[in-house]
């Protein structure tokens, strides 16, 4: 009786903390969905009172009386003013897509969102002025050319905040792949150390790990675009270039996540037990010492004088040399490359100008000089590491000792 | 006549036990996918309705509203 009030607690415990910490992506993507509706609205709008405005401009050039001017220069403040709207319009959307963007950090959504909110405000500006501006004195006309130009000065770099806020959700689900990959690969070690043959899983996993990379690939491409965006004559065609990189960025990723799910599907069939709750990843560059304790994934794929230490329950490949240590530990150097991989393991790594991805579940210490990434179940954030240390979380993304 | 009754209770019995072994597998399907894979197939459909609308051009020229008048 007491086990099973026990479980429930637990489940209780579990069925209300998961969904707080996913909740609020839940009514962000409602928020988005609210702001693209606005957006398609106002967008309607203006084209409608667009419409107005030139066949009030056809009346009037039909008969040039002072009355038809008058409704054709009304028409024409109702159109600038629905231009404004709809140009406030798109970039409310921007900020709501930008709160909806699982895998864009914290810092850079902020940035964004503030970014867009000094354009909003200079747009409320300009469409003040067609507000009161008088008929007759050339006033409307300026106002209208002053609105129009701001958005020419401004529609590029839309263009590459949307890019930018599309490749993040991107960047996110490939860590999102790669943290929940790296607790099936310990497990499927685990069964192989147990004499259990895992040549099937292991293929697929490798056909998880080509999708992904073809994936990075494909992702690394569209983000090159992005500074490109900036011609003010080619821009669309460079931004339609990063959509498509994207579009088959995500179809290696659909194939990705269907050999994940065939694998965990496969070993939960064979009653392995396949915890993937509570993973996630941080990316890291630069130099210093990285301490890592947990389960999952430890892969550096660029690092320069690097020293690894690891407790013996760790499973590595590199192409450095082992020495076994006196207390059990197992110590690496003269790699270039290395992959760790374990249940709770220990690992110390230092070096210079590294390239690092720490995926599952535990913690990671980052000390010395450089950037990170992290990518918990839902949470986010970029920053620099220094000399005090940064500890990541990496199921939840949560950061300790920021500078 | 009680033959046909017989039957009748024959097709019943079999269309329940078809609909029972149709539901016990799609819950034992559903519960072998985590929930974190539906999720992140969630999360792929959202990126694909996102590329799909971004992908989409709108007109937002003005210009017109203020050349060739007053």
């Amino acid at each position: 009786m007491k086990s099973w009030l026990a479980a429930l607690t637990i489940a209780a415990m579990l069925v209300s903390a998961f969904p707080v910490a996913a909740q609020g992506w839940v009514e962000a993507r409602q928020t988005y969905a609210e702001a693209k509706e606005n957006f398609l609205q106002a967008y309607s709008e203006w084209l409608k009172a667009r419409a107005d405005y030139v066949d009030a401009r056809l009346a009037w050039m039909g008969t040039r009386s002072q009355a038809d001017f008058q409704t054709m220069a009304e028409k024409a403040r109702t159109a600038a003013l629905k231009a404004a709207d709809l140009y406030i319009a798109h970039m409310r959307m921007l900020e709501a897509r930008a709160n909806a963007t699982r895998g864009l950090s914290e810092e850079a959504r902020d940035n964004i969102v503030q970014e867009l909110e000094g354009y909003i405000s200079q747009i409320q500006t300009y469409r003040a002025n067609i507000d009161s501006a008088t008929i007759g004195t050339g006033a409307l006309k300026s106002a209208n050319r002053d609105l129009h130009q701001y958005w020419l000065s401004i529609r590029v770099r839309l263009k590459q905040i949307t890019a930018e806020l599309i490749v993040a959700g991107f960047r996110g689900i490939v860590e999102r792949a790669q943290a929940l990959a790296s607790r099936v690969e310990v497990v499927i070690q685990q069964l192989k150390e147990n004499g259990v043959d895992t040549s099937d899983l292991e293929a697929w996993l490798d056909d998880f790990s080509s999708h992904i990379e073809l994936a990075e690939q494909k992702l690394d491409n569209a983000e090159a675009k992005i500074p490109q965006i900036s011609d003010n004559l080619t821009f669309r065609q460079i931004y339609a270039s990063a959509i498509q990189h994207l579009r088959d960025a995500l179809q290696y990723l659909c194939s990705a996540f269907k050999d994940l799910k065939d694998i965990v599907v496969s070993l939960r069939s064979q009653g392995c037990t396949v915890v993937l709750a509570g993973s996630g990843t941080v990316v890291a560059q630069g130099s210093g010492t990285v301490q890592v304790e947990g389960t999952g994934l430890l892969k550096v794929t660029t690092i320069e004088n690097g020293e690894l230490t690891v407790s013996p329950n760790a499973h590595v490949k590199t192409d450095g040399v082992a020495e076994n240590l006196d207390n059990g530990d197992i110590q690496y150097t003269g790699f270039t490359w290395v992959r760790v991989t374990g249940s709770n393991i220990r690992a110390s790594l230092s070096g210079t100008n590294m390239w690092l991805r720490a995926s599952g579940t535990g913690t990671v210490v980052l000390s010395g000089t450089g950037t990170y990434w992290t990518y918990g179940e839902n949470e986010y954030h970029s920053s620099s590491w220094t000399e005090e240390g940064a500890t990541v979380e990496l199921a939840t993304g949560s950061v300790q000792g920021v500078s | 006549m009680a033959r046909a009754w017989q039957l009748v209770a024959i097709g019943v019995v079999v269309v329940l036990i078809a609909a029972v072994v149709l539901v016990s597998y799609r819950a034992t399907t559903e519960e072998e996918v985590p929930p974190e894979l539906t999720e992140a197939e969630e999360w792929l459909s959202d990126l694909d309705d996102l590329l799909t609308f971004e992908n989409q051009s709108y007109d937002f020229d003005m210009s017109e509203l203020y050349a060739g008048w007053e």
